[in-house]
């Protein structure tokens, strides 16, 4: 295994390694658009909600977040697919097209498992910048920058967001595993040949170097997020610097 | 010409907390003369800090607020003009050092981006002329190799260069008021006195109006043309320093004066007034002092005392100030 050879299936008799590249670009596309959605949704969401603290924007957004945290995936992703497509028809129920095939098939399979996979973190990451968010703008040296003229666009997207970025690249980070998890149910539901729905496959099948190769690539990717967010702390952190150790 | 650079007529300030209105300051007035140091000195909680904000209209408006009165500054009433008119002279002909220069300055950002900030945000200017600005100013407050220390961030500096930063930001569009609250405060004893030279020396250089607000009597002494006295909101005495000094005129500027460590060989128990400001809520009716002063008597239980001017720039506003004035007389 250390040599990189992790067997062959025991059903298709393919290469574990083979099996695993050939799922692994479904999964992190689906991840990457999670993430991203989730993104660019709760940090605006969670900016506002602090900014205007104590009003009905904030409790508009808190109620999205609620709604995020306590919708399961498999159920947002069965709403999803009633709706926009058995109800509207605007996206594929399910299937998978790469990249290289087609860029707007890709984007649209994946539109649907990619917004069922993110609400969740979208509503911890809302509720996470809005709390940060609110203890930043106490600070005083927000006050300094009032007091030197700035406007809210600066004091608000420039200084507080930056100040307030490790709590939520911190929560990301720990919730990257519940993004991970998801993909086994989101896959499944969407039918999308990922490394989530390799792993339910070969469960059943009790191929067991497939399962055992599955959970080694995702421990690897697990420990490659840790590293992206140890590096994205030593930018948003000054205090952090990695090389003087 | 006008001399006034800074006219405050009548300034209130009320929070509205879950326990009803409190008047954290109470039609307040005082002026600033072009190029003088004025100090504003009371007890922790009298309202110095607040009435500063509000001339910087920087209160901030949760806790709903409502200020009254007017502030007059370069011909204009502030409390009448837009939040964009008070955000472009903020920073820029009116700035402000605050008394934690620890907390002060944005911890994720270099400490040049932050004086360069403070030109940006006034004036159309090239970065890199700013920069050179930013590091002529490091120079003028004393930080040796500016051009390194431009590039650090604040965890990089100690409280006194840090305090030093702030107040080259203070200075970066020349200001012609700068506001200073408590800006030597958190620092220890020898770097106190070396931000107040530098305050001094920069104030002849520079040419502007600084309120000096602080409660230690020594740096008044040291630093003020002109003391105000504050105490529960109000203002009680105002006098030139020496004046202030020579013939204290309120009971409880004395009370401050002689709460000021003397050294003078024998350890003497250190004076304090009696009892402590009160609770905005129950305010003592007549003079907001009564309670703690010793000259008190029922007028003044009764009556609010007015202002009264004893001499050209002296104003006290005390029933009794005769008998204070009487009894340095004889001491
Ligand atoms: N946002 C607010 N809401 C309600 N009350 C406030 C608020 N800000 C200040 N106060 C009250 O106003 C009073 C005056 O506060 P201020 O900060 O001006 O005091 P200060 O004279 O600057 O004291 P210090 O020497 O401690 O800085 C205090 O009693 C304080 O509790
Ligand atoms: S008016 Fe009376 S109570 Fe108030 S300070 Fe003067 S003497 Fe004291
Ligand atoms: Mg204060």
């Amino acid at each position: 295994m250390l040599s990189g050879d992790l067997g062959h299936s025991l059903v298709s008799d393919k290469e574990v390694l083979t099996l695993l590249w050939e799922r692994l670009p479904a999964t992190m596309a689906l991840i990457m658009y999670a993430l991203l959605i989730s993104v660019v949704i709760a940090i605006p969401l969670g900016i506002i909600s602090a900014v205007r603290h104590n009003t009905r924007w904030d409790y508009g957004a808190m109620l999205i977040a609620l709604i995020g945290v306590s919708v399961p995936n498999f159920w947002a992703g069965l709403l999803l697919i009633m709706t926009f497509s058995l109800h509207l028809g605007w996206f594929p129920s399910t299937g998978y097209v790469d990249v290289t095939q087609n860029l707007w098939k890709h984007l649209e399979h994946l539109a649907l498992p990619a917004f069922a996979l993110g609400f969740l973190q979208a509503g911890i990451v809302t509720r996470m910048t809005r709390s940060s968010m609110l203890e930043v703008l106490k600070q005083d040296y927000i006050c300094t920058i009032r007091a030197k003229g700035g406007t809210e666009k600066v004091v608000i997207l420039k200084h507080a967001l930056k100040n307030s970025m490790i709590p939520i690249i911190t929560i990301i980070g720990i919730n990257f595993g519940l993004l991970l998890g998801g993909t086994v149910v989101v896959e499944t539901i969407f039918s999308i040949p990922g490394i989530g729905q390799l792993l339910v496959q070969s469960v059943f099948n009790r191929d067991y170097p497939v399962i055992q190769g599955v959970i080694l690539c995702v421990a690897v990717i697990y420990v490659l997020i840790s590293l992206v967010v140890d590096l994205l702390y030593a930018y948003f952190d000054p205090k952090i610097d990695y090389n003087e150790g | 010409m006008n001399s006034r650079l800074l006219d405050v007529k009548g300034l209130t300030v009320q929070f509205h907390t879950p326990d009803g209105p409190v008047e954290v300051v109470s039609s307040v007035d005082f002026h600033v003369n072009k190029g003088e140091t004025v100090g504003l000195v009371g007890e922790s909680g009298c309202g110095k800090s607040v009435s500063s904000m509000a001339i910087m209209g920087l209160i901030p408006s949760p806790p709903a607020k409502q200020i009254g009165g007017e502030i007059w500054f370069q011909e204009k009433n502030l409390l009448a003009e837009s939040p964009d008119y008070l955000r472009s002279i903020r920073g820029n002909s009116m700035s402000m050092i605050f008394q934690d220069p620890m907390s002060s300055l944005d911890p994720a950002f270099t400490v040049g981006s932050q004086i360069d900030e403070a030109m940006q945000f006034h004036q159309k200017i090239a970065a890199n002329e700013a920069k050179e600005r930013s590091i002529e100013l490091l120079r003028r407050v004393g930080i040796s190799n500016p051009e390194l220390r431009y590039h650090e961030y604040p965890h990089q500096l100690s409280g006194g260069m840090r305090q030093r930063v702030m107040i080259a930001m203070a200075l970066a569009c020349n200001p012609q008021l700068i506001i200073a609250d408590e800006p030597t405060t958190a620092l220890d004893v020898t770097v106190q006195a070396q931000i107040l030279d530098l305050l001094n020396d920069l104030r002849q250089t520079f040419g502007s109006a600084i309120i000096m607000i602080t409660h230690d009597m020594g740096v008044v002494a040291e630093t003020c043309d002109r003391v105000m006295v504050m105490y529960a909101g109000q203002i009680v005495e105002e006098a030139p320093t020496e004046v202030l000094f020579d013939q204290t005129a309120h009971p409880y500027t004395e009370g401050l004066l002689r709460s000021i460590p003397k050294i003078s060989g024998k350890k003497v128990k250190l004076y304090s007034i009696p009892g402590s400001v009160p609770l905005q809520r129950d305010m003592p009716k007549g003079c907001r002092f009564h309670p703690r002063c010793s000259y008190a008597t029922s007028l003044c239980q009764e009556k609010e005392p007015p202002i009264q001017e004893l001499a050209p720039g002296h104003r006290v506003k005390c029933w009794h100030s005769d008998q204070v004035i009487a009894k340095q007389g004889g001491v």
